[in-house]
């Protein structure tokens, strides 16, 4: 069993993931959510908050009940091989996040900042100082996530700042006017990049504080940030924004204030650091599991492994856009929010309960 | 030897992903584009580019002359982007969007549909959304190309008189993503402005002509300047705008302008019909009176004033409405959107197809009008 002396404030870790959840929001791009009217992603978001908030209720039950214990640990307490089948499941989890990360990072730079030349050696290199980052451990990710989170703050305020005066009523739509499901499916969509679940299954052993306060926190400022993001991409660009691959960057293109234009550059930067701390987070966590499971002494070779198959991947699947949009796909990530946030841990739940039970009837 | 690698690091980024590492991106190389105009040609697109010639100067008071300042370059080629790419043969420097100020398209574009040429600006990440779009009275080239004086830049003029509308509220203005929301809506028809080059001495000079309307996406119908001020008051865009009034009790025509303008609107369905009921509050200022009978503006005489604009903008504006909804079938007063947010159950019902709906939409209109102040004249030439 590994130990998880506390070594991060819950508030550190949740700035963390507030950021890293918030990064799939600025990222979004409008490819899967067709037939949806403008004020229809206003409810997805709230759609989506309850949906993880529904999701999260076998977390709440693993720290309610096993107090100290990740969902590692407890799997590890019916049998040595389900704990090692269980961690692989997460570490490829984690590892397929960083790729997605990365992947939306190289399209945003192909797309935006530099269409004329490749991303790749931008990916490259940010993968392996995001190696780097995750060998640092988690307490010097932390610290700089949440120095990345306040600096997101800052950001944030001032585009939404300079954008209010350019509100327009009229892009607003009537909610629900085709129907409740769009929006309920878009609302699931957003819901299912949410790889913060798995991630708190696992860390937040590692935080000391109250883990229910910061969580609530964490859930209603991820909720009111992004709505705020799409009420003023909607209120500021209508729906030219969906025609857009990245509305929020077209929106902050807008912004600008007295002297100082195109405050896009201040979106463009968090973007890149969130990306870069997502990056360095779930490196270190695969890193963290597999060495646990394997060989503690490994795990700068996992993380550095996990790297050279993100980069190996990545610049698989960026020959084409065709293939870059399988990883962006929502589908996958549809399957993998409710195998991880839902089916995978009420099992190893349901499983370890039967274990407990049958030794204590031993 | 740690310290060594992160140093290595640091400079290998810094050197490898500088954003002018490609040498042919310099701003030196790159062809700054002011304006842009598209018109309709038998092979495809006329592009017209006005550019900032930068090898002289790229500041206009550094005395430089007018043709020294900017140049003009023409491409024809079957598609916008193919033009760009032209460019570059013809300049040897690539395009740079970034700082185009206007879009221009030319009228026989325009009344083929904007859709297909739209589509470059869209997808090119460099083309600001914020570009201010108009159609020509005639072809776009006259526009983009006219010559203005000397140490001016017509693209930043031209941008200026677009901007000028929230100032007169005579004309319109449209950036390109107002433009594609309204193309893509299906209640409001898009409208764009006008430009017109007129000779002036050795000069042109150009201005905004009236209201360019579109049946979807295509150019359909001219609107005047008297026809757009409806569209200006009813959209919320008419402060600061001025208009006269003849007012026969004192034998005067009085100039006001509009300090503050707020449109209502709610719907109904009576006997079967959609009846729109606009409420227009508008407060005025008084600019200019040719009374030569009165010497002061007595409150009877200025409800005499209230009174008479408000027939006239009343009548001026049920006018417009009734043409553009009966014989041009189209909304450009965003109507059909205020009545999609305000009774969507209704709408679905029965405005689904919001073009056919508009001859039987009953429109009733009341403007209140409040003149809040008279100007800073405190005598009056001549007595009563």
């Amino acid at each position: 069993m590994t130990k998880n002396n506390p070594i991060i404030s819950t508030w550190q870790i949740f700035s963390v993931l507030l950021l890293t959840r918030l990064l799939s929001i600025l990222t979004f791009v409008p490819l899967f959510t067709k037939g949806l009217n403008t004020s229809d992603y206003l409810m997805a978001v709230l759609i989506s908050t309850m949906i993880i908030l529904i999701a999260s209720l076998p977390l709440y039950y693993q720290y309610k009940k096993y107090k100290n214990k990740s969902i590692i640990d407890i799997s590890e307490e019916s049998s040595t091989i389900f704990s090692k089948v269980v961690g692989v499941s997460y570490a490829l989890l984690f590892i397929f996040y960083a790729l997605t990360a990365a992947s939306r990072m190289n399209l945003f730079v192909e797309t935006i900042t530099s269409p004329t030349s490749s991303g790749n050696l931008f990916i490259v290199f940010s993968v392996i100082l995001a190696c780097y980052g995750a060998m640092l451990g988690l307490e010097a990710i932390s610290r700089s996530g949440a120095i990345s989170f306040v600096i997101f703050c800052f950001a944030f305020g001032v585009i939404m700042f300079t954008m209010i005066s350019k509100i327009d009523m009229n892009n607003f739509s009537p909610v629900f006017y085709n129907a409740i499901s769009p929006s309920f499916d878009a609302g699931f969509k957003i819901a299912a990049n949410t790889v913060e679940i798995p991630i708190m299954a696992i860390i937040l052993t590692k935080a000391k504080g109250n883990k229910v306060k910061g969580y609530f926190a964490w859930l209603i400022a991820f909720c009111l940030i992004s709505f705020i993001i799409f009420f003023v991409t909607i209120g500021g660009i209508g729906e030219f924004g969906f025609t857009q691959l990245f509305p929020i960057h077209s929106v902050a293109v807008l912004s600008e204030f007295s002297l100082l234009e195109r405050l896009d550059v201040l979106l463009t930067g968090v973007w890149i650091l969130s990306a870069f701390i997502k990056m360095c987070l779930l490196l270190y966590l695969q890193g963290d599991i597999l060495s646990n499971a394997f060989g503690k002494s490994h795990k700068k070779m996992f993380i550095i492994g996990a790297g050279a198959i993100i980069i190996i991947t990545h610049l698989i699947f960026s020959k084409s856009i065709k293939k870059s949009t399988m990883l962006l796909s929502d589908q996958i990530k549809v399957g993998l929010f409710i195998a991880f946030a839902l089916i995978i841990p009420i099992s190893i739940l349901a499983v370890n309960k039967i274990c407990l039970r049958k030794r204590v009837n031993k | 030897m740690k310290k060594i690698v992160k140093i290595f690091l640091i400079v290998l980024m810094l050197f490898s992903l500088c954003g002018c590492s490609i040498t042919n991106l310099e701003l030196k190389n790159r062809l700054i584009i002011q304006a842009l105009g598209i018109d309709l040609t038998n092979n495809g697109v006329m592009v017209t580019v006005e550019a900032l010639n930068t090898e002289i100067s790229s500041n206009p008071n550094s005395g430089g002359s007018a043709p020294d300042i900017v140049k003009i370059i023409k491409v024809e080629a079957n598609s916008v982007s193919t033009a760009m790419r032209k460019l570059t043969e013809i300049e040897g420097r690539v395009p740079l969007l970034s700082q185009n100020r206007v879009i221009v398209f030319g009228e026989s574009l325009c009344k083929k549909g904007v859709n297909e040429y739209i589509d470059f600006f869209l997808r090119n990440p460099q083309n600001r959304a914020t570009v201010e779009v108009a159609v020509a009275d005639e072809k776009a080239e006259d526009i983009v190309s006219a010559k203005m004086g000397e140490s001016v830049i017509p693209a930043r003029e031209i941008q200026k008189i677009l901007e000028a509308s929230e100032l007169n509220s005579t004309t319109v203005t449209k950036t390109l993503y107002q433009f594609v929301n309204d193309l893509k809506s299906k209640t409001t028809s898009a409208y764009l402005p006008i430009l017109k080059a007129e000779d002036l001495d050795d000069k042109k000079q150009i201005k905004v002509s009236g209201t360019a309307l579109f049946d979807e996406d295509k150019y359909s119908r001219e609107l005047t300047i008297d026809e757009t001020l409806p569209i200006v008051i009813l959209t919320n865009n008419a402060d600061n705008g001025s208009f006269f009034v003849s007012v026969p009790e004192i034998e005067s025509d009085v100039s006001l302008s509009i300090i503050k303008s707020k449109s209502k609107t709610n719907f109904e369905i009576i006997d079967n019909k959609v009846n729109c009921g606009v409420n227009i509050k508008m407060s005025l200022n008084c600019l200019e009176s040719s009374s030569k009978k009165f010497s002061e503006f007595t409150p009877k005489i200025i409800e005499q004033i209230e009174k008479r604009t408000k027939e006239k903008i009343e009548n001026e504006l049920k006018l417009s409405i009734k043409k553009c909804f009966n014989e041009y079938r189209a909304d450009p007063f965003n109507l059909g959107t205020i009545m999609w947010q305000k009774k969507p159950k209704i709408f679905k019902e029965r405005c689904e197809n919001w073009k056919d709906e508009l001859k039987n939409v009953e429109v009733n209109l009341s403007v209140d009008v409040i003149i809040k102040t008279l100007g800073n004249e405190a005598l009056n030439l001549v007595d009563n």
